[in-house]
């Protein structure tokens, strides 16, 4: 079973300020085209571990449910709070997979001087 | 005058000290007057050069000092290496005049020598040079300027006042835009060169963002200098010499990052599923649903050799992708149709056409997924080619000095001298006039804070008195007229000090006659007794144009 993205993983706002103490919102399509039955997929959106960045509960990830099936369905990730330093970065990334998955798609978020 | 691409670059030579007269060669531009954009100069690159300076309004005085520099407007037409008008000297001065209106910035050095002699060597020099600095001309820069000419080509320089009996060369720079056209492809070439910069799967720290600017800075730099004509990248762009990244630049990191990572997922799905697709097709064309795959159905279908492009292509300003050869749509509803018409009752014959079906969604959607970063990637190149600029300058030299100032020629400088005497052991005053010799010109607009050295004040005068009159002392005047019914006058020597342009004090002997003390003797000698003086220079030749 290969959950893909479909399309960009979208964030709002586009950019933070640092340190960081933000709220994104994430939007993002996902298929698997092999599954003949959706099913609950558990999607992750991971904070890399490089960084002191984290989600609320200092946790470097969030986790939310998701019917998917073998047409695209869009996915949601409403206002996830992450804060942290970002101290010498220009960007940090945040990552889309599957739980425990390879990464589906990612995007940066800047950090503005 | 200039080549494709360059600038305008006028030399001229200005010799101050050459005593003949204004004249001009070829036809004078209708004087202009200065831009509202003229703009002071910025610091010299290289050696310090004397900072522009701007007389103010001097409130013991109201002479022409008390104008501001930026009234003196000196008229150059680059067209006739022509400069119309006289130069002034003691005081700042702008130049003005029009120069192409695709030059974007034109900067002015003048170089002063002592000796034609050396001027020559000088022009020599900076006919060699690019940009009236390298090449190491001789001579000392005692003025630079730059300015962004108006929207129609007018400009306005300022420069530091100037001393006369020197040599001059003016030394004009123009720079000029280089079309993007003439270096698109070279610069897109440079950005898919630094996208490997990029990879990373993790964050984008600040230094990884630097060496990319870095990079992408020197590699723009080297693609002007080697250019045919030497091109530079101007100073408040994105990529100057010394620039960091700003919040632009990062905007624009940030979008190449995203689109360039993001390809490797989805061309990583296509390669992958395009493996599976191309197996379970083998194994439906030789089982139950080999009726389905028609020559026409298989010929939609994705092939092992047609690869995605590359990232690199991306960057290029056509792309030359079709692609149409990576949608699938077409053949996924054909699929979908022969599912329907050739295989009713046939359940493993429907199964293997949609398992077919499943696999080339996924190629296609990898395919679609690669594409939009592929897009997203061709967008940030756009936008990098946005603030990518280059510019060049290039030497076109002709010398031509057509105007000598009449007021420059002179060595020395004479004015008439009005004032008041008081002769020690006389009994009154003497109101006298004279001539003040200066052994340096002097230019009376030139305020004295900024130009006040001891040559620039002192001078010898020669005057004559009013009458001189001391009975107890048996004076006499010099000259003295029939019946004393006139006039009479005495002579005075002496030296002076300016303390204002026009106020001077100073001292001397008064030359006067004198009856012998003893009354016996009729005899005069001629006797001298000192003075100080309070004066008014008076400018002789102004003085009479008022009168007309």
């Amino acid at each position: 079973m290969a959950l893909r993205a479909v399309s960009e993983l979208l964030k709002d706002p586009t950019s933070t300020t640092r340190p960081v103490d933000d709220t994104f919102t994430f939007d993002v399509d996902v298929v698997d085209r092999q599954a003949r039955t959706p099913k609950p997929r558990t999607l992750q959106l991971v904070l890399s571990d490089e960084n002191d960045l984290v989600f609320a509960g200092n946790s470097k990830t969030v986790e939310q449910v998701e019917t998917v099936g073998d047409t695209p369905v869009h996915v949601t990730f409403p206002n996830k709070r992450i804060r942290g330093s970002g101290a010498d970065l220009s960007g940090f990334r945040v990552s889309l997979r599957e739980k425990d998955g390879e990464v589906l798609v990612f995007c940066l978020i800047g950090i503005d001087e | 005058m200039c080549e494709r691409f360059a600038c305008l670059l006028g030399l001229a030579a200005i010799a101050m000290a050459f005593p003949e007269p204004a004249h001009g060669w070829g036809v004078q531009d209708p004087p202009t007057p200065a831009p509202a954009e003229a703009q002071p100069a910025p610091a010299a690159e290289t050696a310090p050069v004397p900072r522009l300076t701007s007389p103010e309004v001097q409130e013991d005085t109201l002479t022409e000092a008390d104008e501001p520099a930026g009234k003196r407007n000196v008229n150059v037409s680059f067209g006739n290496n022509f400069i119309a008008d006289r130069l002034p000297f003691d005081v700042p001065f702008n130049v003005t005049g029009t120069v192409e209106q695709t030059v974007r910035r034109l900067t002015l050095s003048v170089y002063r020598v002592k000796s034609d002699k050396n001027l020559a060597a000088l022009i020599n020099q900076l006919q060699k040079s690019v940009d009236c600095v390298d090449k190491q001309p001789p001579g000392d820069r005692v003025s630079l300027s730059s300015v962004t000419p108006a929207s129609n080509g007018q400009f306005s320089l300022l420069v530091n006042p100037l001393d006369p009996q020197y040599y001059y060369a003016f030394c004009f720079v123009g720079a000029t835009p280089i079309p993007t056209s003439e270096f698109e492809a070279d610069a897109r070439r440079i950005l898919a060169s630094v996208l490997s910069l990029l990879r990373t799967t993790g964050d984008a720290p600040s230094s990884l963002f630097d060496a990319v600017h870095g990079a992408m800075r020197d590699r723009i730099a080297r693609l002007g200098a080697g250019r045919a004509v030497r091109a530079s990248i101007p100073e408040d762009n994105m990529f100057a010499a010394g620039a960091k990244p700003d919040a632009r630049f990062t905007k624009l990191a940030i979008a190449l990052f995203d689109a360039y990572n993001n390809l490797a997922t989805p061309l990583d799905n296509y390669n992958k599923s395009l493996g599976v697709l191309l197996k379970s097709l083998e194994t439906a064309r030789s089982g139950p649903a080999k009726n389905a795959f028609t020559p026409e159905l298989v010929a939609q279908l994705p092939t092992a050799s047609r690869p995605l492009p590359t990232a690199a292509a991306a960057v290029m300003a056509n792309p030359q992708v079709d692609r149409a050869a990576y949608t699938f749509d077409g053949a996924i509803a054909a699929l979908d149709k022969a599912t329907a018409t050739f295989l009713p009752g046939s359940p493993a014959a429907a199964d293997a056409v949609d398992g077919v079906k499943r696999d080339l969604q996924e190629v296609n959607d990898a395919a679609t997924q690669y594409f939009r970063f592929f897009d997203a990637l061709h967008l940030a190149a756009g936008t990098f080619m946005s603030f990518v600029e280059l510019e060049a300058r290039a030497v076109n030299v002709t010398l031509g000095s057509s105007v000598l100032g009449g007021d420059l020629a002179r060595s020395v400088y004479v004015s008439l001298d009005a004032g008041l005497a008081y002769p020690w052991r006389l009994e009154n005053m003497v109101f006298y006039a004279g001539t003040n010799i200066y052994f340096r010109p002097i230019n009376k607009a030139a305020p004295l804070r900024y130009k006040g050295s001891f040559l620039h004040r002192f001078s010898l005068t020669v005057g004559i008195t009013t009458t001189v009159e001391d009975e107890s002392r048996r004076a006499e005047d010099l000259r003295q007229t029939p019946n004393n019914e006139d006039t009479s006058n005495s002579l005075l020597l002496g030296a002076g000090i300016r303390v204002t342009p026009s106020m001077r004090i100073g001292g001397g002997v008064l030359v006067f006659r004198e009856s012998d003390p003893n009354p016996l003797v009729d005899q005069k000698s001629v006797t001298v007794t000192p003075y100080v003086s309070f004066a008014a220079d008076v400018d002789v030749a102004r003085m009479f144009r008022s009168l007309f």
